[in-house]
């Protein structure tokens, strides 16, 4: 069918009109779609798409190979893959799944940080306005700090995996040096991460955290002062912290995540070890026979686990039983909460400082010798055998490593060498400093006004009640066989204190062992009726 | 790849829903977070009070001769506030007040002590968040303050409108605890300069003094022959004789219906203290 088109003054040319002029209406517009996918896809035009999502073979020359060679984002990719490694097993796609957090992170932290801003006057109150205030608040913070866990561990995994497959080995060395650096980068962006919404949490993890930069030999006072911004954390160390998190490691991090991916590409994916001969690499020379093209067997595994993984990621912070960002009360550096800690994956540098000199144990082993050590580690392992057979020391010293690791990382924990108070112990296992703990979390209505034995469970008048002063009564027991703590008695007494306000007060008292005076330890706690610690919130 | 794709596609289109669930539900669940987190504040909040405010505002805010009564219904019925001459709400009042402190006191009050300042903004111990608390805190007692203000069960004869009636000897204090609490009458008069004062001030002397300068006063219209008259009169018939440059109607005009004889009397003999 042509179309009358009226005449256009001769300085406006579209190319569309003579074609609608000599192909008609349907032609060209199926043209113009077709010429925008091949623009978009960098080489496919829609017929080629759909063979490419119908699973066809493609015509020749392959049109699927174009977009590795002329695309940006497909030219990282490799064009085909051994059949030995499209699969999940030797990869189990860590690498992918590291990447996808990383761009995950980044995403959510750019919605948070509209949000946010770096100074110990707001910081908390930017918080509570992102949970009470922001449409996806509370999903965005959520997903944001259990991506930015879950990426450490998959980091961590992916270099257990890589080692265990002797993958870092000639001519890879570099690629895992950059891995390293990523491994570095990864914790540290965490790290700095946790002082960000400034309440007691993240002001006590990184405070202990950063005291390990005080005992660096001959500048300890400078680098503790660089980090924290100050004799203490305050509102320089928060700036500091967040100018490392936002924008300095990120940077670091693309950069090296850069080189890390290219390198992959560059040397192909290493094939399990039993399936080449020792000393051999024949990561780029796959035979006809053996490739797996990227398109589209590859790509749409990948494209279906990352879906999958954004829908679980949704729903484990989408409703009030999945997972949420703690926040505990307003940072104070005057209040020390009992059993503090370092951020979990920095547990085993504090177990370490346990064993004895904190310059020792808190700097040069961690940071100047374990650290280092992990990124140079190929150019010191240089055999060329990949087999586990010949890595015997190799894979051993691995293995000890994470019993170490596991070890250490148990040191580091309150449960470890921490001399603590057993009254206060007893009143923190209702009242925990660093999680709500299950008075907070306790049925309002059932925490009758009265005043309660601990050892007379057994008689309180609910069931909540009795179940919290039994847990009370089994701490208060344990600091009876301690002979400092004669005879010690536990109470829970429960007021009315304003409208819906209930005053529970915990106290324990004993006879002093040695000197047979009186002595007591009592903490209070408001409790208010709607206050509910139960959602995470 | 069939597979792959059905998972991916079924992945991405629920994980939309899903995500339009979360968002239809979010007004809920921020409005609930805003909930908790101002009962958290409340909860804070009497901690702080516990072991910053109590020695002078007392356990329960009910005050002592160190400072003045938190807990009350003068202090949410905006007696407080007005006899303060404060305009803007009571939160704000608080919040300033708990901030910055009173570096003057109150007229009419004898506190040792001044108010200090709390704020780290004038140099105080607390931050922003925790002055918040405080103020969470204290507002959660209306429900009760109010609640204990209702006028205890009167019994006996109520004054009525008659300024001539015989009345039982009266005692002055009883007559200052119902002026400062129940009747309210110091919210406005004793020292304030909302109503005229009671306390002899700017020159002129004392309510009961004053009482019988006014009888004898040209302009005076009321019925009153002698000053106790007079006084019963201003209480019980407010608009028999407004004193000039106040406007009518300012005084409430049902005191009649809630004073009895014996609490007239009291009042009586604490106003006769002021010469």
């Amino acid at each position: 069918m042509r179309l009358p088109i009226p005449p256009l003054p001769s300085f406006i040319h579209l190319p569309f009109l003579d074609d609608l002029k000599h192909k008609g209406l349907k032609k060209s517009v199926t043209d113009l779609a077709d010429d925008w996918t091949t623009r978009i896809t960098s080489g496919l035009n829609i017929t080629d798409v759909r063979s490419v999502l119908r699973g066809d073979t493609p015509r020749r020359p392959n049109p699927r190979l174009t977009p590795h060679a002329e695309g940006f984002w497909l030219h990282m990719k490799p064009t085909y893959y051994h059949n030995l490694m499209d699969g999940l097993y030797p990869t189990f796609r860590l690498g992918w799944l590291a990447t996808f957090f990383f761009a995950w992170e980044i995403l959510t932290g750019i919605y948070l940080m509209v949000f946010y801003t770096p100074s110990p006057l707001v910081a908390y109150e930017n918080m509570l306005g992102i949970l009470s205030n922001v449409p996806f608040g509370r999903w965005m913070r959520d997903t944001h700090k259990l991506g930015g866990e879950l990426m450490v561990i998959i980091v961590v995994l992916h270099m257990l995996r890589s080692f265990v497959t002797g993958s870092y080995k000639r001519p890879r060395q570099f690629t895992w040096a950059t891995g390293g650096i990523l491994l570095i980068v990864t914790l540290f962006v965490s790290f700095f991460g946790y002082l960000l919404p400034w309440d007691q949490l993240s002001l006590w993890a990184v405070t202990i955290g950063a005291s390990t930069a005080g005992v660096t030999p001959f500048i300890g006072r400078e680098a503790d002062l660089l980090v924290r911004g100050g004799p203490e954390i305050g509102a320089n160390g928060l700036l500091r912290a967040y100018l490392l998190h936002v924008i300095a490691l990120p940077v670091v991090g693309v950069i090296a995540l850069g080189v890390h991916y290219y390198k992959v590409t560059h040397h192909g994916f290493s094939l399990p070890p039993e399936h080449e001969a020792v000393g051999s690499d024949t990561g780029r020379k796959i035979p006809v026979d053996a490739r797996v093209y990227f398109m589209p067997k590859v790509m749409t595994r990948e494209l279906a686990y990352v879906s999958v993984l954004v829908l679980i990621l949704l729903a484990a912070s989408a409703f009030s039983w999945g997972y949420h960002a703690p926040l505990e009360p307003h940072a104070d550096p005057l209040v020390t909460p009992l059993h503090t800690t370092s951020p979990w994956y920095f547990l085993w540098i504090q177990g370490l400082m346990k064993l004895g000199d904190n310059f020792v144990f808190g700097a040069v082993i961690p940071f100047m010798i374990i650290l280092p050590l992990i990124v140079v580690w190929p150019y010191l392992e240089v055999g060329p055998s990949r087999r586990y057979g010949s890595r015997r020391i190799g894979l051993s010293i691995a293995a000890f490593s994470l019993i170490g690791a596991a070890a250490l990382t148990y040191m580091g924990t309150p449960w470890f060498a921490v001399e603590t108070a057993p009254d206060q112990e007893a009143v923190a296992i209702l009242l925990p400093q660093t999680s709500p703990g299950p008075l907070r979390q306790a049925d309002w209505e059932q925490l009758s006004y009265g005043t309660y034995e601990a050892g007379q469970w057994a008689q309180a008048p609910t069931p909540t009640l009795s179940r919290l002063l039994k847990l009370f009564d089994e701490e208060v027991e344990k600091a009876g066989r301690d002979p400092r703590y004669v005879g010690p008695e536990g109470l829970m007494i429960i007021e009315d204190w304003q409208p819906d306000l209930k005053k529970i007060t915990l106290r324990v008292v004993w006879t002093e062992g040695e000197t047979g005076e009186e002595g007591r330890f009592s903490q209070v706690q408001y409790l208010h009726r709607f206050s509910d610690y139960g959602q995470g919130e | 790849m069939k597979y792959y794709i059905l998972v991916g596609m079924g992945a991405l289109v629920g994980a939309v829903v899903l995500f339009a669930i979360m968002g239809i539900d979010e007004p809920r669940r921020m409005a609930s977070f805003d909930r908790s987190y101002s009962s958290r504040r409340i909860e804070e909040g009497a901690a702080i009070f516990e072991n910053n405010c109590q020695t002078c505002h007392g356990v329960q805010g009910e005050g002592s001769p160190r400072g003045p009564s938190m807990n009350n219904a003068a202090m949410f019925n905006g007696e407080r506030l007005q006899a303060f001459g404060w305009g803007g709400t009571l939160e704000d009042f608080l919040r300033g007040t708990i901030s910055a402190g009173r570096p003057v006191p109150s007229e009419g009050t004898s506190y040792p002590e001044r108010m200090p300042t709390w704020s780290e903004a004038y140099g105080g111990p607390l931050r922003i968040d925790q002055i918040e608390s405080v103020v969470g805190f204290i507002l959660n007692w209306e429900e009760r303050a109010l609640a204990g203000a209702e006028p205890t069960p009167v019994t006996g004869e109520m004054i009525g409108t008659d300024m001539h009636v015989a009345l039982p000897p009266g005692d002055p204090e009883a007559g200052q605890v119902l002026a400062a609490g129940t009747l309210g009458c110091a919210a406005c008069h004793v020292l304030s300069e909302v109503g005229p004062s009671w306390a002899a001030k700017d020159g002129l002397p004392g309510l009961a003094v004053r009482a019988e300068i006014r009888i004898g006063q040209d302009d005076y219209q009321g019925g009153a022959v002698t000053g106790q008259e007079y006084l019963i009169e201003s209480v019980v018939q407010t608009n028999a004789y407004v004193v000039a440059g106040y406007q009518d109607n300012l005084m409430p005009p049902n005191f009649g219906e809630r004073i009895t004889l014996q609490n007239m009397a009291d009042l009586l003999a604490y106003m006769l203290t002021f010469r």
